[in-house]
């Protein structure tokens, strides 16, 4: 059973940088609320500020007005140990200690509750193999840092986080350097954690269809420094999703989730039936062509696509001219080919 | 795991053992060694009993190769240990006292006093002040060199190129070493020669509560960097991480500050600016023990300071022979090839560091 608490809470607050008397404020009034068991991206194009909202919320840089609490607490208030207790970090810097093993890194995720000395308790210990194995690390916990691939290394920051015990995690692009896959396993690891673990997780990213799929709730941070907040499908349905990231030549696709290069008018028509799968994805290839794609009645070129246990074969009828092609290279070569004849 | 991290527990144990034994050799081969031949057992005989027929060995061993053993013992684990807390503190492979300037700074406090003195004071006049006279110089010594690293570590703050950081310190090394130049130039021969003396270094020069004052400023310092592991571990994943785990930076910065300042200072006022120690041992022991964990480094490095200074000094007294070289250039020799070492093996170098 999931707690509705907020671990983080916002009001009224400004962030912003302030050198000397000049003070440059990115956004302001900033009203947000981070639930327990939730995971939260926060999503924007590059310059809106993300970074500078998550250092701040983070305790690394001074709020300009209103007030952050964290668990109830004002985090103005906090000393850095406490802090430490209740918030943990994980960074894009890349880590440069090398000599140090995973083991050793995620043992300094105690660094908040040992002794002077830094000696481990039973339960320390019991927390570090904790953490280890919640991010799937165990095996490789004597290996060097600098051993690691990019997505292992994400990995062991993000234990070391775990092993710090705090109900509420922050994430700045931890999918940044990473593979795809290494991307898609880190969302659903984190997801995961947050429902698990009924741990508060806000993350930056500019993995959005990633995003739009795992997060519980979008923070979406707009150009002019303005925030919406809601479930993903929500943001995406009342056109706060496409407003945030537009820019010329883009138009978000609602029915796939991904933004798509701005259509061209396509000077070809086609009709596609058969498995719609298949069609899924010729209908991608003939787009990049220019080609569009019409009922059936309409055009005067048919593609019929058969899926057998040999392979899958398009059958090309123009006009009764009949070809068949076992790949989209072959069809499209011959389209093109036909397309361009058309046009003289 | 228990397993693997017993075993490297165990072989932690093994080389601090090793460094151990290596240090008492060579500590009474720095006493036996010298212009003058003792026998062995009666070289014991005094450490032990402090009683010998012969009043002259009793002399040497006890007023001289004694506390200059002690001396070596003190200056290996302090600059060696005060390197080490600023190669973490700066994140930088090839910071160290004397590259960053910090033993200008002492320098500079040196030369205050020297300098500046009435013209009858010289080092030697300085050491028959006695105890006062005595801090007086280490509080000098060890303000200069505070003064260096503070305004190194202000600078710190803005730039985050460790590069770019350390060409400010050799920078601001140079400033300090000018400044010392001009009071050179204005000063008389006499003051100047000592001055120069004192730049060889000498680690014949600490006796009687000298010796006690130095001790106890240094067993001071070394307290602090260990005290300052915990914090300098939690330094190694950088300044953000750091303060993400409860680290009050401000206050960890000039508890660090403070342990190299004093350990730096101290030592610097008394035997002089010697080089490389501070930056060649800690990559020793890291290699040594391929480990960045402070709670080991700290005494570890200590270790690995005292054998080779230990040598050093028995190498600049060039057994049997009257000639004794100044220890500054035997440990800059000693040095200068590993800091090159360093510098081509720069993939151990990235591991500890990148």
């Amino acid at each position: 059973m999931t707690k509705r608490t907020s671990i983080l809470e916002t009001r009224n607050l400004a962030i912003g940088y302030k050198s000397g008397n000049v003070i440059s404020t990115i956004s302001e009034n900033l009203n947000l609320t981070l639930e327990a068991g939730k995971m939260v991206c926060l999503l924007g194009p590059n310059g809106a500020g993300k970074s500078t909202l998550m250092r701040t919320l983070a305790g690394l840089q001074n709020v300009l007005s209103g007030e952050i609490s964290i668990e109830g607490d004002l985090l103005s208030d906090l000393k850095p140990s406490d802090l430490a207790r209740k918030l943990s970090l994980v960074l894009t810097e890349r880590v440069e200690a090398g000599n140090l093993t995973v083991l050793e890194v995620v043992t300094l995720g105690r660094t908040p509750y040992t002794s002077w000395l830094g000696t481990l308790s039973t339960y320390d210990q019991e927390r570090i193999q904790q953490a280890l194995e919640a991010v799937g690390i165990t095996a490789y916990k004597q290996r060097r840092i600098h051993q690691l691939s990019d997505g292992e290394r994400q990995k062991v920051m993000l234990a070391r986080a775990l092993a710090q015990e705090t109900n509420l995690i922050l994430l700045d692009e931890p999918t940044a350097h990473l593979d795809l896959p290494s991307r898609v396993e880190m969302m659903h690891l984190l997801h995961t954690l947050a429902r698990e673990a009924n741990k508060a997780i806000l993350l930056t990213t500019h993995e959005l269809d990633l995003a739009l799929q795992t997060a519980d709730q979008l923070w979406l941070m707009k150009q002019r420094g303005s925030v919406a907040t809601g479930v993903p499908e929500d943001l995406v349905l009342n056109g706060a999703f496409e407003a945030a990231f537009a820019k010329n030549g883009f138009y978000f696709n609602r029915s796939s989730g991904t933004f798509t290069i701005q259509k061209k008018v396509a000077s070809l028509h086609v009709s596609l039936s058969g498995n719609a799968d298949i069609i899924f994805w010729t209908k991608r290839a003939l787009e990049r062509e220019e080609i569009g794609t019409v009922p059936e009645a309409d055009a005067r070129c048919h593609i019929t696509i058969t899926e057998t246990s040999s392979g899958i074969t398009w059958q090309l009828n123009w006009d009764g001219n009949k070809s068949v092609h076992t790949s989209l290279e072959s069809l499209i070569s011959v389209l093109r080919a036909r397309k361009n004849a058309g046009i003289k | 795991m228990q397993i693997n991290s017993a075993a490297s527990g165990t072989s932690h144990k093994l080389v601090i053992m090793g460094l151990a034994i290596l240090a008492i050799f060579f500590f009474i081969a720095d006493i036996l060694l010298g212009s003058v031949s003792i026998p062995f057992t009666e070289v014991i005989s005094i450490i032990f009993s402090g009683k010998s027929d012969n009043t002259a060995w009793l002399f040497i061993i006890e007023k001289i190769r004694l506390p200059k053993a002690i001396t070596a013992v003190l200056v290996g684990c302090g600059l060696s240990v005060s390197g080490l807390q600023m190669q973490t503190l700066f994140r930088n492979p090839l910071a160290g006292p004397s590259e960053l300037g910090i033993t200008a700074g002492a320098g500079l406090g040196v030369a205050a006093v020297m300098l500046t003195a009435g013209s009858s004071t010289s080092i030697y006049a300085i050491r028959q002040l006695g105890i006062s006279g005595s801090w007086l110089i280490i509080v000098m010594a060890s303000l200069g060199s505070a003064l260096v690293l503070s305004i190194i570590l202000l600078i710190a703050g803005r730039i985050r190129d460790n590069v770019i950081l350390l060409i400010v310190g050799v920078m601001i090394g140079t400033i300090t070493v000018s400044v010392i130049s001009i009071w050179q130039y204005f000063s008389q021969p006499e003051q100047l020669q000592e001055y120069i003396m004192w730049t060889f270094g000498s680690l014949g020069g600490v006796v009687q509560y000298h010796l006690y004052v130095l001790s106890g400023v240094v067993a001071f310092g070394l307290l602090l960097a260990f005290v300052s592991s915990k914090a300098l571990n939690a330094l190694l994943l950088g300044e953000n991480y750091a303060r993400s785990m409860g680290l009050t930076i401000g206050r960890t910065r000039f508890l660090i500050m403070t342990s190299t300042s004093l350990l730096t200072g101290s030592i610097t006022a008394f035997c002089g600016p010697i080089g490389f120690i501070g930056i060649a041992i800690p990559h020793i022991t890291r290699s040594l023990l391929g480990t960045s964990d402070h709670r080991i480094l700290v005494p570890a490095t200590c270790l690995v300071g005292t054998v080779l200074m230990l040598i050093c000094d028995i190498i600049a007294q060039m057994p049997g022979t009257q000639t004794v070289l100044p220890i500054n250039v035997v440990t800059s020799l000693l040095g200068a090839p590993v800091v090159i070492w360093i510098i081509i093996s720069r993939n151990n170098l990235r591991s500890s560091f990148s």
